[in-house]
């Protein structure tokens, strides 16, 4: 399968285990990149298989259908854990207690930042005094 | 045998291009000293700048690969953004054992420097605040530590000109015992969010004795447009980069120093000459008269790792308390007559408390802008450590800048509850907007015991690490004990339910090294005098946090450049005085 196409499928599935649609394209290339680093059989494909046809029921049953199939197959508890883990935090830890490799876009693109309605430690602004006053967009993903 | 790389002898020789060196350096190029040169280990400067071109080389800030190596590098702390040198290893919070030399268990000397030009002050936290009357007086007032060789009148109006150097935004109102002959030169930087809700559950309340104020620390970050740099404009954080240099660094006066025009456009008289890649390995003092330092022992790394010689009429280390130590205790007694070189090592242990309280919306703007200062003077000092707590604005991911460990225990707890999607978002986010992290930094009492020794295991390039000896004594603990019990009272009275107020086993290093070869009148017990000169050698000053007889609970960056100063002035006045 071409990388895209691959990064499409992660996507896909990221949606599904989030329960997002705007997710970026390089942050999800990012992240892939980082899960198959952390385990060279990541189970995308067989993962995507299974739980990208579940995505058209009503969200609590396909909820409790994606837990069920994700406690079924304990690699897949655990690859949901990592990709969960990847998306909001930005960085993935081996077993052994190391730090995978990651570009740049992976810490700046993780979803915690927006949650708490700022932006990654490094990027300059928003603007002098903001940080007195109570956010206005948080958890406005 | 060695290479003399200088026929003549420089007026003076600085060795290190921190923060104690670039103010010396710019003081002394500002008064037009014949030639200084400054020894650097570090060998890149962060903004434009050449040896050939001097001081056309124009000094436009170059921080962005600076930016680029912490987004990439998946270890996010203090020194992340900051080349390791493999030459000159500087220690990690992660790999601490990579360069320092410790026992694999019990409380382990925890903080962190940086061996680049600039120095620590690229990742440092900002707060600039003065120490208090009596810290220079602990023996005298508390029976405890030692007094320092000078009083808080001799040095106030140095504090004074530190803060305007280094650009200091406070708050006049709240200076507490520290009196002050001048105003701050900007106006203080606001509260954070969380800051305004502590304010609001501890109004009136006193613990012990002492009211709980909460007031905005004094910072060298700009509150306006201050020395040709920009305001403070609300990055999550500065640490371990500011990305726009609101926030002071010691690249300011370096610049300055290398002959970079002020915002007048004024020049320093006598340019500096800054050689980077040379890491000092000796002190050597003259063989028939060993009052006087002969030349300093440098490698070249970028000259094939040569030894190199070279003369000055006047010596200064400024290498950081250990790194000076270090090459001290490799130069045959050099400086050492009283056994204290190496001594003496401080820091600030910090209790850390953690809870969750109601919302607070941490992640936003600097780092710290809530400290309460009321707990740092009184008789109990006497029988416990003073405490200065500080408010963290990055929830319980103080020192990581990733809130990595929040996230993954959410997210088992909620697969575990058979919980996916949306709610494992709004968890996340519910938990991380209520984490508050109450950093109360601890007093900690001079220990002979407590040193930097040369250990027998060797760095890249084969010269000896740092082997740290360090505990902390009962003093400081009981101050970690009063510490806690006040962040439980403010924590519990913000919402926090009490059984979830924790600490941590051990304290965290606040990375303040100081004490290594502290100042004072008796040389028998001291290894400089009060402007930095040593007792043993006319000619050599040791400059920086390692000049600390005591440290009482301020963070140490303002008093460090208010010696610096103080030194460079009765540099100046030697060494004119010789020349006219």
């Amino acid at each position: 399968m071409a990388d895209d196409e691959r990064t499409d499928r992660f996507v896909e599935l990221s949606r599904l285990l989030l329960e997002m649609d705007d997710l970026s394209p390089v942050s999800a290339a990012a992240y892939l990149h980082m899960l198959d680093d952390l385990d060279s059989s990541w189970p995308l494909d067989a993962m995507a298989e299974r739980l990208l046809p579940l995505r058209n029921l009503p969200p609590a049953e396909r909820n409790a259908r994606i837990v069920a199939a994700l406690d079924e197959v304990a690699a897949w508890r655990r690859a949901a854990t990592d990709l969960l883990q990847v998306w909001y935090s930005g960085s993935l830890t081996r077993t052994n207690g190391d730090l995978v490799p990651q570009p740049p876009e992976a810490y700046l693109g993780a979803l915690v930042w927006p949650l708490l309605d700022t932006q990654a430690p490094g990027l300059p602004g928003p603007f002098f005094g903001e940080w007195a006053y109570p956010p206005t967009r948080v958890g406005s993903r | 045998m060695s290479t003399d790389d200088d026929a003549h002898v420089h007026d003076v020789v600085i060795v290190g291009a921190g923060l104690a060196g670039s103010v010396i350096a710019a003081e002394l190029a500002e008064a037009g000293i014949g030639d200084v040169v400054v020894l650097e280990a570090g060998n890149q400067a962060y903004f434009d700048w050449s040896p050939t071109h001097g001081p056309e080389s124009g000094f436009t800030d170059r921080r962005d690969g600076l930016l680029q190596t912490y987004f990439a590098n998946p270890d996010k702390e203090d020194n992340s953004p900051y080349p390791d040198l493999a030459y000159a290893p500087s220690p990690m919070h992660d790999s601490d054992t990579d360069y320092f030399v410790q026992p694999p268990a019990g409380q382990r000397f925890d903080s962190t420097y940086m061996r680049v030009v600039g120095g620590t002050t690229y990742h440092w936290l900002g707060i600039a605040i003065r120490l208090l009357p009596h810290d220079f007086e602990m023996r005298s007032r508390y029976g405890v530590g030692v007094d320092w060789p000078i009083d808080y009148e001799e040095i106030e109006p140095w504090y004074a000109r530190a803060e305007q150097e280094l650009g200091v935004a406070g708050d006049d109102t709240c200076a507490g015992p520290a009196w002050r002959s001048t105003p701050y030169p900007m106006p203080p930087i606001p509260h954070s969010y969380l800051d305004e809700r502590l304010k609001e559950a501890v109004a009136s309340d006193r613990y012990d004795g002492p009211p709980v104020e909460v007031t905005p620390p004094p910072v060298a970050r700009n509150s306006i447009p201050f020395g040709g740099r920009p305001a403070c404009a609300g990055s999550n954080n500065c640490t371990p980069i500011c990305p726009i240099q609101a926030k002071y660094d010691a690249t300011v006066h370096l610049k300055r120093a290398l002959g970079q025009p002020d915002v007048s456009g004024r020049r320093v008289a006598r340019p500096v000459d800054l050689r980077l890649g040379a890491l000092l390995v000796e002190v050597v003092a003259d063989r028939d008269s060993p009052q006087r330092i002969e030349r300093l022992e440098y490698i070249d790394v970028n000259g094939g790792l040569t030894r190199r010689s070279i003369r000055a009429r006047t010596y200064v280390l400024a290498m950081h308390a250990v790194e000076s130590a270090k090459v001290l205790l490799s130069s045959n007694g050099v400086a050492n007559r009283s056994g204290q070189v190496g001594r003496n090592l401080m820091d600030h242990p910090c209790q850390m408390t953690y809870a969750r309280t109601g919302p607070v919306h941490p992640w936003r703007g600097p780092l710290v802008t809530g400290t309460i200062e009321t707990f740092r003077h009184g008789p109990e000092l006497r029988e416990r450590a003073a405490i200065r707590p500080e408010f963290q604005n990055t929830g319980w991911s103080w020192s990581t800048f990733s809130p990595g460990t929040t996230v993954s225990a959410a997210i088992d707890d909620m697969l575990g509850q058979g919980l996916i999607g949306r709610a494992i978002t709004e968890r996340i986010a519910d938990d991380l907007r209520r984490e508050v992290t109450i950093d109360s930094l601890l007093e900690q009492l001079p220990d002979p015991s407590n040193q930097v020794l040369l250990s027998d295991d060797r760095d890249p390039i084969g010269l000896p690490r740092p082997k740290l000896v360090y505990s902390i004594d009962g003093y400081t603990h009981a101050g970690g004990d009063f510490a806690f019990g006040l962040a439980r009272s403010i924590l519990t009275a913000m919402g926090a339910d009490p059984e979830g107020v924790a600490a941590t086993a051990t304290y965290d290093g606040a990375g303040h090294l100081l004490g290594t070869h502290r100042m004072g009148d008796d040389p028998s017990t001291s290894v400089t005098d009060s402007f930095g000169r040593c007792h043993d050698h006319h000619n050599l000053r040791l400059v920086g946090c390692g000049s600390f007889p005591t440290i009482g609970t301020a963070n140490p960056s303002l008093t460090l450049v208010a010696l610096a100063l103080r030194t460079a002035q009765d540099m100046i006045t030697e060494l004119t005085g010789r020349q006219s």
